[in-house]
């Protein structure tokens, strides 16, 4: 999808009607407006937003009031945003006209026309077109209010994860394998009502429960479990505060010193239990098996004593007096005789070296469990000793916290007051969540087990009953399909993770100054920048910053197969314009001119609204010969200038206001710079 | 130190699958094969599987291990040094255990037995942990082993655990 115009009639605070060209040819992608904060360019960016969502971004203000105060004076009670976009060439190259129409507090649904050789065709379900090209979940990665910047959560929340897996188009095939479950469990009832057999119907129809509480519990617990990070990180960050406090700090600096002890003896505890629960796995078969065992080895000692063991004979002597045909007492033995026959009637009572080898292993085995049996309690009692011990020690810690916490609630300071009942309150919450992602995660175990349980009863009771082959066959289908689609799924998202990660690193590793790398943890995507140490590094830093406008041009360039590695997706990819409004106001000056390089090369489309202030030589030069389309968003106000600035833009050899006053009226015009 | 092989040729010994849920409680493995965190008797089900067969030759139980089941090697018993269990056990398990039993010709014999008693024994263990859900799986053996003991009324010093 590339924008090619946009046209705005009173649109908030544009009087009238303006039209904007933009550039979208691959080797001019970049559009720039410049304009001041308060001219107008989160106005323009909300329009593009507007027009092909219905909605806004999340800081938008006052977002009811849509139409130019100056044309509802005038009577002029509506306003309309139609922009002109054309779809990949590899698509068609299509272009179409989105116009959106709305009043104060009414926004009425788009139209949508297919432009084809200067006839509009109006296209029926307009909504659905426009979620084709962009995804309703998508957008706020590709128009982003670059201002939010520091709030854009990388840390793995489950919301931030569900975005991220729909960009990549990972949700439309969660979708698919959901009906596929449903398909499949509809199979299986089919089956059970065909057969007529009410265990087999009963066991689907548990089955099928739990499919509809697991997803919804799983969910749960990811969510609990980012919530109990959260916590732990808030936690940190309050104890860190008190500890800063003059009043607070001896004694919050003991009570950490107590928390670090306690946490190391009680996962003393933890090794200690883990050592007594093998010490009884080793000892349980011994304790068991020893009375039997001795009176065994008593037995087969009694034998021995009495020479019937080993047996006097082996069987190899036997094979010799057959090979040749003499027996020991030099008597002649004659194959097929008499005397060859009993010989070999008294095989099966020789001696081998198998049996022989067995016979010592089984009472050295009996030994072993003699003479274990008797250690392992001494053993086991000792350990048990050491957990009573280290119990005491935690007792005594927990007793000397209490104290340090009831001698910190004494001191009379508001402050440490409050940030006390802050760490009471954030521990309360941290333990009740921790509590509730524990029983979540048995839950959810009991669940899958008695799931797999249930399905082996299922398949064992099928294959015994005569099924039609038509249902039995359909069900295997499903069941394979299903089976391939979440292997590949799996696949992809391995894939996608890892060039996500590399290409992060290859953008961080040719603009940041300091060693730094990216890693994304799978199971919940959260995105980390860690040192040279591997230590974790903030993401609220300089360095920080650039991750996260590196990980939204990556992420859309994923989106749109534009990366450098490969891989074979199974959903269509979303090529969408890159929209950003004041992008580098929250970025250090060293790194906006590679953050603007990084941004311009990884999108399809780049459309960029910039302060004075942002737009330096290192901008410039990192855009240089790209841009294809200038603007300059100029605000008007109607009364005087007095005391007020005049704010002007220099760009090459001509310079430019930004602010007029005296104005006719108030508003925001659009004005064409030359590149 | 070659460990030698107590079996003429690998073999296998199997389990019935609808006591999965014990092995995996024996060695604290979750549904996808991890660690649950809690602390395990067992590294391997050999292990476990020795239990279980301890426990059903001492209770007399023998059951049939049926058409589901899952297979350990006996190489696995052999490098865990179980190997000599398969032959102890089902000779405890005779009224009149008689060496014979030890001769390769009954190899087949002596590990069915040991299956046989195994699925009994796991079918013990898994009532035992069913009546003690929110006890530790080592806590629990540990239970079985004294009640068996006083219930043999042994007049013999039999080590105590505690």
């Amino acid at each position: 999808m590339r924008l090619l115009s946009i046209e705005l009639s009173d649109f908030r605070g544009f009087y009238g009607v303006h039209q904007i060209a933009l550039a979208a040819e691959d080797d001019k992608r970049v559009t720039i407006f410049h304009g001041e904060n308060g001219a107008g360019k989160t106005n323009l960016l909300n329009a593009v937003h507007w027009c092909i969502t219905g909605s806004f971004t999340p800081r938008f203000q006052e977002a009811k009031s849509l139409v130019n105060r100056e044309a509802v004076h005038e009577n002029r009670r509506s306003c309309y945003v139609e922009i002109v976009f054309r779809d990949e060439p590899q698509n068609g190259g299509r272009e179409y006209r989105v116009r959106r129409t709305g009043a104060n507090e009414v926004t009425k649904p788009a139209e949508v026309f297919e432009i084809d050789g200067g006839n509009s065709r109006p296209i029926a379900n307009a909504d659905a077109l426009l979620a084709k090209f962009l995804p309703k979940g998508l957008v706020s990665w590709f128009f982003f209010d670059a201002e939010a910047i520091g709030t854009l959560e990388l840390s793995g929340s489950p919301s931030f994860k569900t975005d991220l897996r729909r960009t990549l188009g990972f949700d439309l095939v969660d979708k698919l394998l959901s009906d596929l479950d449903r398909l499949l469990s509809k199979r299986h009832k089919e089956i059970a009502a065909q057969v007529k057999d009410k265990k087999l119907q009963d066991i689907v129809t548990r089955i099928e429960n739990i499919d509809l509480v697991l997803p919804d519990q799983e969910a749960k617990l990811e969510l609990a479990q980012h919530t109990f990070s959260q916590l732990n990180a808030e936690l940190e960050s309050t104890l860190q505060r008190l500890q800063s406090l003059p009043s607070a700090e001896p004694l919050q600096r003991e009570r950490r010193d107590v928390e670090l002890s306690k946490k190391r003896l009680q996962q003393a505890v933890a090794n200690t239990n883990s050592k007594v629960a093998q010490l009884i796995g080793r000892a349980a078969p011994e304790l068991l098996l020893r009375s039997a065992a001795t009176s065994l080895e008593d037995q087969i000692q009694e034998r021995e004593d009495r020479g019937k063991l080993p047996a006097p004979y082996s069987d190899q002597l036997i094979k010799d007096i057959e090979t040749d045909g003499v027996c020991i007492c030099g008597r002649e033995v004659e194959p097929g005789s008499d005397e060859m026959h009993r010989l070999h009637g008294l095989l099966h009572l020789s001696s081998t070296p198998a049996l022989n080898q067995r016979i010592r292993s089984l009472r050295y085995l009996i030994r072993t469990i003699e003479e274990g049996s008797s250690q392992f309690p001494e053993n086991i009692a000792a350990m048990r000793a050491e957990l009573v011990t280290l119990n005491n020690q935690i007792g005594e810690l927990e007793q000397r916290d209490e104290a340090l916490t009831a001698a910190l609630k004494e001191i009379d300071d508001n402050e440490v007051q409050r940030l006390e009942a802050e760490r009471s309150r954030l521990m309360l919450e941290r333990d009740a969540v921790n509590g509730k992602a524990t029983l979540l995660r048995r839950q959810i175990e009991e669940n899958r087990r008695d799931r797999k349980e249930l399905e082996t009863l299922r398949a064992g009771i099928e294959l015994k009953q005569q099924i039609s082959s038509k249902l039995k066959t359909e069900a295997d289908k499903v069941m394979r399909l299903r089976d391939f689609i979440a292997r590949s799924l799996a696949d992809q998202e391995r894939q996608a993770l890892l060039i996500l990660s590399v290409e992060l690193n290859l953008v961080l590793e040719k603009y940041l100054t300091k060693h730094y790398k990216a890693k994304i943890d799978p199971t919940n995507y959260a995105v980390l920048l860690v040192d040279h140490n591997d230590k974790t590094v903030g993401h609220s830093t300089g360095e920080g910053q650039v991750l996260k406008f590196a990980f939204i041009a990556t992420v859309v360039a994923l989106a749109a197969r534009k990366t450098r590695h490969k891989i074979q997706w199974m959903a269509e990819p979303t090529i969408a314009p890159l929209i950003l409004d004041a992008p580098f106001s929250a970025l250090d000056p060293e790194y906006q001119g590679s953050v603007a390089r990084n941004l311009a090369t990884q999108s399809t489309q780049l459309i960029l609204m910039l302060s004075s202030a942002a737009w330096g030589e290192r901008v410039a030069e990192a855009l240089d010969g790209q841009i294809g389309k200038r603007y300059l968003i100029v605000s008007h106000e109607s009364g005087p200038q007095g005391e007020k600035p005049v704010k002007t833009l220099q760009i090459n050899d001509a310079t430019y206001t930004l602010n007029h006053y005296d104005a006719l009226r108030n508003e925001s015009t659009i004005k064409e710079a030359h590149l | 130190m070659r460990m030698e092989s107590l079996f003429s040729k690998e073999r296998l010994v199997y389990w019935p699958t609808e006591f999965s849920d014990v092995m995996r409680q024996l060695t604290s493995t979750g549904e996808d094969g991890r660690s649950t965190g809690l602390p395990a008797m067992y590294r391997f089900n050999a292990g476990a599987f020795v239990l279980a067969a301890a426990v059903g030759v001492m209770n007399n139980r023998r059951r049939e291990v049926g058409p589901n089941r899952k297979e350990i090697s006996t190489e696995v018993f052999v490098n865990e040094r179980l190997g000599a269990y398969i032959f102890l056990i089902p000779m405890l398990g005779e009224s009149e255990p008689n060496v014979d039993q030890l001769r390769p010709g009954n190899e087949e014999v002596a590990l069915r037995a040991f299956e046989r008693y195994a699925a009994g024994g796991l079918e013990i263990l898994r009532a035992e942990l069913m009546a003690n859900p929110t006890q530790s799986a080592d806590y629990v053996v540990e239970q079985l082993i004294t009640r068996g003991r006083e219930r043999t009324k042994l007049g013999e010093d039999i080590p105590r655990l505690i």
